[in-house]
């Protein structure tokens, strides 16, 4: 149910949805077996009827064009799109949704589909489990024994954006078993545990076990508070007109129509907007204005409403009467230097920044000298990290204070952001992110009008704000992986040895101008998109000489910005299918050749600031390590045969494909200049008198499972059991402290350390208090000393002299508190490394690529989280997968506009397509990580799409360089040879 | 999104007596997962395609659901969703190629509300007709945008000022099957063949069927298969797909073959012209002729109709394949059992 459990406005009731007006109709449905009689308008979904009108929990939104099925509920027996239904067709229906399925609080009332997801670990942000859930539950009342291809045809309406497709098959499996036979199977490799209310297991032993989500409970429920499912009482929906052009001034806004809607509030826009807001810079140059008057991209806002209701906000929009100057716009990225400039630009046309070239010893020499000299151009899209949760933001002011709730991933960062913007103090804005969203895969970075917008218009009209992006909206306006054309020269001898690489790349910025005040956070502005890519090289292999060049360009196209390893994507492709073409020149093994030149050393330059030298390369060994065993598992050795050698049928290819690959996340955030400080990291413990060791740490949940480290880590430090370590899901800036975003990899290292330090702190006042009472049982502080293991405190190598922990802190006035403020040393980068290898089959007739086996391995330091660092793995691979072979978000060449922003059309990957995967694991610890970890949330995507290029071309003999490899690029390439 | 009125009429002539009235202001609603969900959700209006001010719910009319299996055939009501066609047990004797395509339409949750008469009548795809920014021919407007723009998915023969491929699986299928529709208006009924129900842009760019604006289709019949005759319904979409996606191409065969020897029969192809395509020209080279020998040049054949965009010469290629696989995949069936039998 939609009551938000963190800050609401002030003496408020519960939000009451509009009455319907003008065509109205009556309907008696059941909802969950409650019978409902309502009245409702023929435009209204079932979606809008659960969420707005009855504040129902039970289905999430992410299309609203039936093509995404995470809102699916169940009508009449059958799985249906809520969305894709009007409530005022529905009468006599009945409708069941994931509220109607579990019996009651407890861990014992959930349905076996509900336990057997969390318990398999089924989701990650747990936005599609609804979705799944449900459809899973409509096919398992009609075959309970369903095979796995019935399981994925019933379920290929359901997507699920963190890849946990294999996953869900297993989890419905299981259920199915446990439903026919009555028994509880308890999944491989899981703990024990006896909690009513949680999975959690009686244990403090936890770190590297299996350990499902600690707040599993509200995605497999209607209980997690997902934005796009809560409401504030008293509040309007904002809306926006967007421009329809790439490049254009508006010259006049008329809105009386518009005003005149009933249901209308408030009606802004550049002529109309007050101050301070009016003339508040965001970015720039050019500058851009909060509804300023010029506009640089499609789908830039031009006016907001606010209305009682998201359709009357629409019906207000069509009324708004806009007239603009069209401007020509920069729409090629190829070709920005003869651009009419757009703003004081020092440099030719619209391009944004030449980064200083990095050259290393002699390389023009060493290519013109080397034996075989091979130049590979490679392109990459634009691609869009399409988190399935529509990006919702809920507003109120206290006085002159503003309180958000954001689906965001950097709660602090984005704080700091909305306050500049609104010409805040940073204590006048308090943000909350609930630890229940759509996973954003970074797309959550750069909040610009759309998250700054509803603050203004909550502030004008005095009312609590709520704020959902169309999907359409969401491809047009959050962050993009940019695109990007790179021209990699490789010289190479008959011995093996790379002579000298040169690197040039075009990084297409779109109309991501960068902050003004600094060029932190900005990939593009301040380089770090096209030194991201150049890092790739300079890390993975060595090469006598070295030169990178590259440039930015600003477009009048789609803002880029991080998407899972800002420049690792197309870095690592244009190095490793550079390294396979140059492998086949001097005919050695692609694999033998890789493994000549790897570099273990170290970085002959500095990611960020380009100076020399870089830092020192931490990961000697797991580069080698994870490429041998990747090798083996795939089979090279007996299965690599030269292009075209492994016909399997007429027509039919089989081919191999192996990459290296890396990331870097801990000391930096991406876009930080080199001199920045590194993020804080911090953390509070506290043990209560009732036993509950409780964590608090700012440390933002975005599905991956950070809330459910921190409570683990907790555990093992203190040594108490992880079914007594609470931990809030959401992050509260009016509660919690700092401790940096979770993005670039970089919680497990960072909050990881603080609550980690503090717990050890904890776990010593524990002791230091336990004594005392441990004394009367015959412990001797002289010469014997004190631990704690699974809520035990007990002398070390008399285990048997023990007190429980809750005895020791039962008679404590106030908690033990502990805590740690932390600065991570920038020599604390965790560099991840590791290798992926493919076999894939492909058809020359239809160019279809498939993939046979996938196996990944990755040195991780230490696996902390079994399950959840399996699922980072395969959800990044499933990620890969989707952008190496279809997804491209496509700007129509002649007016700028987006041509398929929409889910269907930009392809995002079903059920059907996950490989039969194989992750394995490289350890080798580092000290720079908690228990040697090292962070890989973004190794596992860049491999994907150049193992599969390779693997291509070793099927097939023909390359594909320009992504994603799609069937047209396919058989445009086999052109003849077919 | 914006409003209209929705009408449940209880019976047929109410719903026709509304369209006859109304014209193009009120449109025929089944299962609404194109009109409402795409179409009006995301604003797709122009000079010749108004915002539609009534919808006309044809699924509070019970007449016209169900399906009926008779000595002639098997008669479908125009509101019989897609489900219930996959899952008919005579439907998929007699007729599995009809529950193959009906089958490859989107997902199973569409395909629970998604009716046969939506689904033949469904707006076409074409991603610039799909986004209320491109005021395009089809709309309305003055240009195709598809010509300049990326056409990967447009037509690769028969188009004309408008480049569309017609979106409907069933449809393909039932030209094949040799179906016809029954179409009503207020005061009258007609049947028109599926051979001549799809209309190509060079005979009108505003609407693919020749259905009157008052008009709706209310059933359509399919006849028995013909003793030895072999059916198959291939579907290619970019990925490879069983599901989930339109067809790039698509292709339903109808072969009356006996010892190996093309006697007569349809060949139609879906995804690259505005209409389910006919490809006589295939059917021409295979004629009375042994298949296993003809097959390969028989195909090939269909390049020399083609006419390729900038982007999608691609399709040709693939369009040949999907031709040789679903008629060799007809001829490794069993022929289609008749209504003798
Ligand atoms: C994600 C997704 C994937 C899809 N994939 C496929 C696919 O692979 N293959 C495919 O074929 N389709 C596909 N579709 C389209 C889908 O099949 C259609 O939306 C559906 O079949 C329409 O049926 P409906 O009953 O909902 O029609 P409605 O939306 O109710 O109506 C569609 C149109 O038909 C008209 N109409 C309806 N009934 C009649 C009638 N009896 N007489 C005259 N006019 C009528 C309506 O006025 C309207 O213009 C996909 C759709 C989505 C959203
Ligand atoms: S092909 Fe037809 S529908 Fe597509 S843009 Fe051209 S005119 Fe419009
Ligand atoms: S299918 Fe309903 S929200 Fe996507
Ligand atoms: S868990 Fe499926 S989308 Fe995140």
């Amino acid at each position: 149910m939609n009551d938000l459990t963190g800050p609401t406005p002030a003496g408020a009731t519960a939000y009451v949805h509009p009455a319907p007006t003008g065509d109205v109709h009556a309907v008696s449905v059941s909802i969950d077996g409650v019978r409902h009689e309502l009245s409702v308008e023929s435009r209204e979904s079932l979606w809008e009827t659960l969420v707005y009108r009855l504040g129902h929990g039970g289905a999430n939104l992410g299309c609203d064009r039936a093509q995404c099925g995470i809102c699916n509920v169940v009508i009449d027996g059958r799985s249906v799109n809520s969305c894709a239904v009007l409530t005022a067709r529905l009468s006599g229906k009945s409708i069941t949704t994931v509220t109607g399925l579990s019996s009651g609080p407890k861990v014992s009332d959930l349905h076996p589909l509900q336990r057997a997801f969390w318990e398999e670990g089924a989701f990650q942000c747990g936005i599609c489990t609804k979705g799944f859930l449900m459809t899973s539950h409509a096919l398992l009342e009609r075959n309970p024994d369903p095979t796995d291809d019935e399981i994925l045809a019933a379920l290929s309406g359901v997507l699920c954006r963190c890849g946990e497709q294999a996953r869900i098959v297993l989890a419905v499996k299981r259920a199915a078993l446990e439903m026919r036979t009555g028994a509880v199977v308890a999944p491989e490799g899981s703990l024990p545990h006896t909690s009513e209310t949680s999975l959690m297991p009686h244990t403090s032993e936890v770190i590297g076990a299996r350990i499902p989500r600690i707040h599993g409970m509200g995605s497999v429920t209607d209980e997690g508070q997902y934005l796009s499912l809560m409401t504030l009482p008293g509040m309007v929906f904002v809306r926006m007109l967007r421009s329809p052009y790439p490049r254009a001034r508006i010259v006049s806004v008329d809105t009386r129509a518009a005003e005149q809607v009933p249901g209308v509030v408030a009606v802004v826009h550049h002529f109309n907007m007050p101050e301070p807001y009016a003339s508040t810079v965001i970015e720039g140059p050019p500058y851009r204005y909060l509804l300023g008057r010029d506009l640089v991209q499609v789908g830039m806002p031009v006016a907001v409403v606010a209305a009682e209701s998201e359709h009357i906000a629409d019906d207000a929009l069509a009324l708004i009467e806009v007239e603009y100057e069209v401007l020509e716009p920069t729409l090629d990225y190829l070709n920005t230097a003869t651009a009419p400039p757009q703003w004081d630009n020092h440099l030719p046309g619209t391009i944004r920044n030449v980064i200083p070239p990095v050259v290393v010893g002699e390389p023009d020499q060493a290519l013109e000298h080397a034996d075989v000299l091979i130049e590979n151009v490679t392109t990459t899209p634009y691609e869009q990290h399409v988190p399935l949760e529509l990006r919702t933001g809920l507003y109120f002011w206290e006085g002159d204070n503003l309180v958000t709730y954001q689906t965001t991933h950097r709660t602090f960062d984005a704080r700091r952001e909305l306050a500049r913007w609104l010409n805040l103090e940073l204590d006048q804005v308090r943000l909350i992110q609930t630890g229940f969203m759509g996973s954003s895969y970074g797309s959550a970075d750069h909040l610009i009008e759309e998250v700054v917008l509803p603050a203004v218009l909550s502030k004008i009209t005095g009312r609590p704000v709520r704020s959902t992006l169309t999907r359409e909206e969401s491809f047009l306006t959050s962050a993009h992986r940019g695109r990007t054309w790179t021209k990699v020269k490789m010289g190479v001898n008959r011995d093996g040895v790379i002579q000298g690489v040169a690197v040039d790349v075009v990084y297409d910025g779109g109309t991501n101008a960068g902050t003004p005040a600094s060029a932190a956070a900005s990939p593009g502005l301040s380089g770090v998109g096209v030194r991201g890519g150049w890092y790739v090289f300079q890390i993975l292999y060595s090469y006598l000489s070295q030169k990178y060049e590259g440039i930015e360009v600003w477009t009048n196209s789609l803002r880029a910005g991080p998407m899972r390893g800002v420049g690792r994507m197309f870095g690592l492709f244009a190095l490793e299918t550079s390294m396979e073409k140059a492998a086949y020149g001097i005919g050695m093994d692609p694999l033998a050749f890789r493994l000549r030149n790897l570099n273990e050393t170290g970085a002959v330059f500095d990611e960020i600031s380009g100076t020399q030298p870089g830092l020192p390369f931490g990961r000697v060994g797991g580069q080698r390590a994870s490429l041998e065993r990747a090798a083996e598992l795939i089979e090279w050795a007996d299965l690599w045969r030269p292009p075209r050698g492994r016909e399997v049928r007429p027509g039919v290819f089989r081919g191999l494909g192996i990459v290296s690959t890396l990331d870097r996340g801990g000391g930096r955030q991406g876009g930080a200049p080199s001199d920045a400080p590194p993020p804080p990291s911090t953390a509070q413990v506290l043990l209560h008198p009732d036993g509950t060791l409780e964590v608090l740490s700012g440390s933002t949940e975005v599905g991956s499972g950070q809330r459910t480290l921190m409570a683990m880590i907790a555990a093992q430090v203190t040594g108490i059991t992880l079914d007594r370590v609470v931990i809030n899901p959401g992050v509260d800036t009016g509660i919690n402290t700092d401790t940096g975003p979770t993005n670039s990899s970089l919680q497990t290292n960072v909050s990881g350390w603080a609550v980690l330090e503090a717990s050890e702190l904890l776990k010593s006042a524990l002791v230091d208090h336990a004594a005392r009472a441990m004394t009367d049982l015959g412990f001797d502080p002289a010469h014997e000393a004190l631990d704690v293991r699974d809520g035990w405190v007990f002398v070390t190598d008399r285990d048997e002299v023990r007190c429980s922990v809750d005895d020791v802190v039962a008679n404590l006035s106030e908690p033990l508190h502990a805590e740690s403020d932390r600065r991570r040393k920038l020599t604390e980068e965790s560099v991840a490394v590791g290798a992926h290898a493919v076999e894939v089959e492909v058809d020359t007739a239809t160019g279809g690529i498939e993939i046979v086996r996938y196996v990944a391995v990755h040195d991780v330091g230490k696996a902390l989280n079994r399950m959840a660092l399996d699922q980072q793995v395969e959800g990044g691979i499933v990620m890969g997968i989707g952008g190496a072979l279809h997804e491209e978000l496509i700007v129509d060449e002649v007016t700028g506009i987006l041509v398929n922003p929409n889910i269907l059309d930009y392809k995002v990957p079903s059920l059907y397509e996950v490989p039969l995967f194989i992750v394995d694991l490289v350890e080798i610890p580092q000290d720079y990580g908690p228990f040697g970890a090292v962070a890989i949330g973004q190794a596992s995507t860049p491999p994907v799409a150049p193992v599969l290029a390779n693997a291509l071309y070793n099927a097939v003999g023909v390359w594909v360089t320009d992504l994603p490899l799609s069937r047209n690029r396919v058989l445009d390439a086999l052109g003849g040879r077919a | 999104m914006k409003r209209f009125i929705l009408r449940q009429p209880a019976d047929l002539g109410d719903a026709l007596g509304i369209l006859h009235e109304q014209g193009l202001n009120a449109r025929p609603l089944a299962g609404g997962t194109d009109i409402v969900v795409g179409v009006m959700r995301d604003q797709l209006v122009g000079k010749g395609m108004p915002y539609p001010g009534e919808l006309v719910d044809l699924t509070t009319v019970p007449s016209l659901a169900g399906v009926r299996v008779d000595d002639g055939g098997c008669a479908i009501g125009a509101t019989t969703t897609l489900v219930d066609i996959v899952e008919h047990a005579d439907l998929a004797r007699f007729w599995p190629m009809l529950v193959e395509a009906a089958a490859a339409v989107a997902t199973p949750e569409i395909r629970s509300i998604a009716t046969l008469g939506g689904n033949i009548h469904q707006r076409p795809r074409c991603w610039f007709f799909r986004n209320k920014d491109f005021d395009c021919i089809k709309k309305g407007g003055e240009v195709c945008y598809a010509v300049k723009g990326d056409n990967r998915y447009n037509a690769i023969v028969g188009g004309h000022l408008c480049y569309i491929v017609h979106p409907s699986d069933l449809a393909v299928a039932l030209l094949a099957l040799g179906a016809n529709a029954r179409v009503a208006s207020k005061d009258a009924e007609r049947v028109v063949a599926f051979d001549d129900y799809f209309v190509s842009p060079r005979e009108n760019l505003q609407a693919e069927t020749v259905l009157r604006p008052d008009e709706i289709l209310t059933e359509v019949r399919v006849p028995y298969a013909s003793p030895g005759t072999f059916h198959a319904f291939e579907k290619f979409n970019d990925k490879g797909l069983p599901t989930w996606d339109f067809a790039q191409v698509s292709v339903a065969v109808a072969a009356h073959v006996v010892d190996g020897v093309w006697q007569s029969g349809r060949i139609v192809l879906g995804g690259v012209a505005p209409v389910p395509y006919r490809a006589t020209v295939v059917e021409e080279a295979l004629d009375g002729k042994d298949i296993d020998g003809a097959l390969v040049e028989a195909c090939a054949a269909f390049r020399t109709v083609t006419r390729p965009m900038s982007h999608n010469d691609y399709k040709v290629d693939l369009a040949v394949v999907v031709l040789e696989r679903a008629i060799r995949k007809a001829l490794e069936r069993p022929s289609t059992p008749t209504g003798e039998s």
